[in-house]
């Protein structure tokens, strides 16, 4: 991630947008070549001898800031550091600092009031250790960070760091972001609990409107949120972004705060040329989902599944059930599959079905669970449950006792 | 009704159509709860009372009775500044000069409060300072939030920064917070670490409450109003070392001197060619924004800086600091510097221990102990040690170049002021002639702390 300081953003009136650069352009692909050269040439040496490389490198270059940026970027991912030292630097400053102690003051030159200098005590130390002087004053500070020697360096190609470049470039700017608004469109139920366990994981808040045709507009922020337009969430909304990059088809809307006070709009969608480091679950959540969709589609009805389905707000959490289905003549209908699931997930799930009073949502459950149908007594929609596969034609006869007139509870 | 904590938070749950909300509540459609911020829970736990009270269950912090072990008589100022703050319901600020005993103050209200305390400081370095004291003033295993360590305790030491990153978790443990330096307190960001917890006693203790943003005046409503004040005049000589200040004026040498010149002529050919005047805000915001868009002014900046670090860092200090030193051979001596990479080379050059926020927990802990105790004679240190490590045993203070801001320089002053019988501290400042240094060197000495003590 970077730092505040290089993050390099552009206003367009209400709008402020980072200064993105073009990771194909072959200036860009240039200085990512040579900053990689620079790191790989100075393996084996310490952080601080790579530092003056690189200020030596941006002489009075105007896009220092770049570079620093893409610098950071490789010490942070592609760097592991070592301390290099032939004696352990707490134990020599122990030594050399308790002989300097018993001479204090230390002096530069001898003189008749101070036969003992500086050098005399180095060399002391240094024949103990079987050393040299220099080496002692080498090793003296060893342990600080920019004596640490650089051990391995994993090139990365100039065009994942530029890609990483621009994508941490729209992280930073969400550090100093009170309030993000997406957009969501007929997204997979996977993207969405995708979508949502980030959402949990990073411990922001969500507010929900619209619905499956028209989409959603999801508001994004924390606790304190409504009291006073805080920062305190940017950063987890900054390694949110990721996330949020996974998604089809979806914008985004951050509120910029900036340090004078004013605030401003972030915009981001999905045709952004941001590329998403976190792993992505494409496919169904299992085997069993897959094997029902594949077999639904060969039965003979006129309902239509549907692989984009609702998200049911529960306030504090959300339910996305795995399926939709829609029948020509309006019906409309959820699956929710209840499968595998150890003991607290089955508590939390039923407890999220009895809240979601749904009675356009059917539950199949796994017969190997241990739940019995009193469990679900009040969960109004139907309950079936199966063996080893979900049947179509099971789903199907709960299909046709939708009443035609459903949607919404009650 | 019930009222509960979270995540820095205070929600009401279960409430029924006409329940009494209090006033800081706010209806949070987002949960279909009401909420509000943790430090109204005072307030609105009395509002609640009043109206046929709640099931309360935000706060698990404990009372206990801690009696303070061997605690020192306290000085008036000490004790007035504690009634005050009882007096207050418990809430409020108290300003002391450094080296007055402010600590024994916090010390003091956690004894009389009786319930979980959690005391927050600026550094890590403050922090274990505080880790120190509570062990040797209370009976109990104190706990560390903070430079690594994640551990509650009934009364637990932290950093601003760890309380800020931690209150949404833990704002409901603590009963009484004490903030050190609570200047610090009225940030952007730091203020969510008083606005997430739900601690109905509150006590900040600073020497300078103003700061240069105007925000202190927050700090009414985060921790309380200033309950008792006096300033270093009304303490000096009774309760402070008497001290006196030397300058020490140095000149660079000649190829320094030469860079330097150079240098300054680079840097000052852009200005007028661009016709900027430094003297102000305006001017240096301007001369930050042209450096960013030519080579010219690219080379310009780094020529400033280069200019700077020269009158700063002059190897001519490094002789004057020698002679310094042999002219205190026995007194406990604190050099202090701008920048880490001086106070390395002044480690090296002089075999003397340095402690930067490079340093780990336990070599510093280590290092003030030993010079506490002789063991060192002299340390070398860049800002971290800025406010109120209490280092009693130090009577001379060496500033070999510093920045102007006037706080930094009365805690710097604050270190050697710690008070002892018949110890008469020095203060040296060492800057470089005709230079740069020379200008940030006056504005510093406008301080009433200066006039008071000084020359």
């Amino acid at each position: 991630m970077l730092t505040t300081d290089l993050l390099l953003t552009r206003s367009r009136g209400p709008y402020i947008e980072p200064r993105y650069i073009d990771p194909n352009g072959p200036g860009f692909v240039a200085l990512a070549q040579d900053l990689i050269e620079l790191f790989a040439a100075h393996q084996g040496q310490s952080r601080r001898a790579l530092k003056d490389a690189l200020d030596r490198f941006a002489g009075d270059s105007t896009d220092y800031r770049i570079q620093r940026g893409l610098a950071k970027l490789l010490f942070d991912d592609h760097c592991e550091f070592h301390i290099a030292a032939a004696v352990e630097p707490e134990q020599l400053r122990r030594e050399v600092f308790t002989l300097a102690r018993e001479n204090h003051p230390v002096v530069q030159e001898a003189s008749q009031i101070y036969p003992v200098t500086r050098q005399h005590l180095l060399e002391q130390v240094a024949l103990q250790h079987q050393i040299s002087a220099d080496q002692v004053l080498e090793g003296l500070y060893a342990d600080l960070s920019d004596e640490h020697r650089l051990e391995t360096f994993t090139e990365p190609t100039p065009d994942f760091l530029l890609n990483r470049y621009n994508l941490a470039l729209a992280q930073a700017m969400l550090y100093r972001c009170t309030e993000l608004r997406l957009s969501v469109h007929r997204n997979l139920p996977v993207r969405y609990k995708q979508l949502f366990k980030f959402i949990k994981f990073y411990r922001l808040i969500h507010a929900i409107e619209g619905d499956p045709e028209a989409g959603y507009e999801i508001q994004l922020d924390g606790p304190v949120s409504m009291f006073r337009h805080s920062q305190k969430y940017g950063l987890q909304m900054a390694v949110f972004l990721p996330a949020l990059l996974l998604c089809t088809r979806w914008q985004m809307q951050a509120r910029i705060k900036r340090k004078d006070g004013r605030t401003q709009e972030f915009v981001l969608d999905d045709q952004a040329d941001l590329v998403s480091h976190y792993r992505d679950k494409t496919s169904y959540d299992s085997l069993l989902e897959e094997t029902f969709a594949a077999r639904f589609g060969k039965a003979k009805t006129e309902w239509v599944l549907e692989h984009e389905t609702e998200i049911i707000d529960l306030k504090e959490t959300v339910m996305i059930p795995d399926f939709g289905f829609r029948h020509p003549d309006g019906r409309y209908a959820l699956l929710e599959i209840v499968g595998f699931w150890r003991p607290e997930y089955l508590r939390r799930k039923l407890d999220k079905l009895r809240r979601a009073q749904r009675h356009d949502l059917i539950v199949a459950v796994s017969a190997n669970l241990n739940v019995s149908e009193e469990d679900f007594a009040e969960v109004p929609g139907g309950v079936f449950f199966f063996k080893n596969r979900i049947q179509p034609k099971e789903v199907l006869e709960h299909l046709e006792r939708i009443p035609s007139e459903s949607g919404v509870s009650n | 009704m019930r009222l509960t904590f979270e995540e820095g938070t205070l929600l009401l749950r279960d409430f029924a159509e006409g329940d009494p909300v209090p006033p800081a509540f706010v209806w949070d459609a987002r949960v279909d709860m009401w909420r509000a911020q943790a430090h109204f829970y005072r307030d609105s736990l009395d509002f609640l009372r009043r109206e046929g009270g709640c099931d309360n269950k935000a706060p698990r912090y404990r009372r206990f009775d801690l009696p303070q072990r061997q605690a020192p008589d306290p000085h008036p100022h000490q004790r007035e500044a504690l009634q005050g703050w009882r007096q207050n319901r418990s809430r409020g600020v108290v300003v002391l000069p450094t080296g007055s005993g402010k600590s024994q103050v916090g010390l003091a209200a956690i004894a009389a409060t009786g319930r979980s305390a959690l005391v927050v400081a600026p550094t890590i370095d403050l922090m274990n300072q505080w880790y120190d004291l509570l062990t040797h003033a209370f009976e109990t295993e104190i706990g560390l939030l903070g430079g690594g360590y994640h551990e509650l305790q009934d009364i637990t030491a932290s950093t601003y920064d760890s309380a800020y990153m931690h209150m949404e978790r833990y704002g409901d443990r603590f009963g009484l917070i004490v903030f050190d330096e609570v200047h610090h307190l009225p940030g952007e960001m730091y203020s969510h670490a008083a606005e997430m917890a739900l601690a109905p006693y509150r006590l900040g203790l600073t020497a300078t409450p103003e700061r240069a943003d105007g925000r202190h005046v927050l700090l009414d409503s985060l921790v309380g109003p200033v309950v008792y004040q006096k300033g270093i005049r009304d303490l000096s000589g009774e309760y402070l070392a008497e001290y006196r200040v030397e300058r020490r004026q140095v000149q660079m040498v000649a190829e320094e001197r030469a860079t330097y010149e150079t240098a300054r002529e680079e840097y000052q050919a852009f200005l007028s060619d661009k016709n900027i005047k430094m003297g102000s805000l305006k001017g240096w915001q301007r001369f930050v924004q042209l450096s960013a868009s030519s080579n010219a002014g690219r080379r310009a900046m780094l020529a400033y800086r280069q200019h700077r670090k020269i009158a700063l860092g002059t190897q001519s200090k490094l002789r004057v600091l020698e002679d310094i030193l042999k002219a205190h051979p026995r007194d406990r001596v604190l050099v202090f510097t701008n920048d880490n990479e001086t106070v390395y080379r002044i480690a090296r050059t002089f075999l003397i221990p340095a402690i930067t926020h490079q340093t780990r927990t336990k070599e510093r802990r280590q290092l003030l102990q030993d010079f506490n105790a002789g063991d060192h004679l002299a340390l070398v240190t860049s800002k971290v040690l800025n406010e109120g490590v209490n280092i009693p045993e130090a009577n001379v203070a060496v500033i070999l170049s510093g920045s102007a801001t006037i706080r930094e320089h009365v805690q710097r002053l604050g270190r050697i002021l710690r008070r002892r019988a018949g110890k008469e501290a020095v203060l040296y400042e060492v800057i470089s002639s005709d230079t740069v240094e020379d200008r940030i060197s006056q504005r510093r000495r406008r301080h009433e702390a200066y006039a008071d003590g000084g020359e």
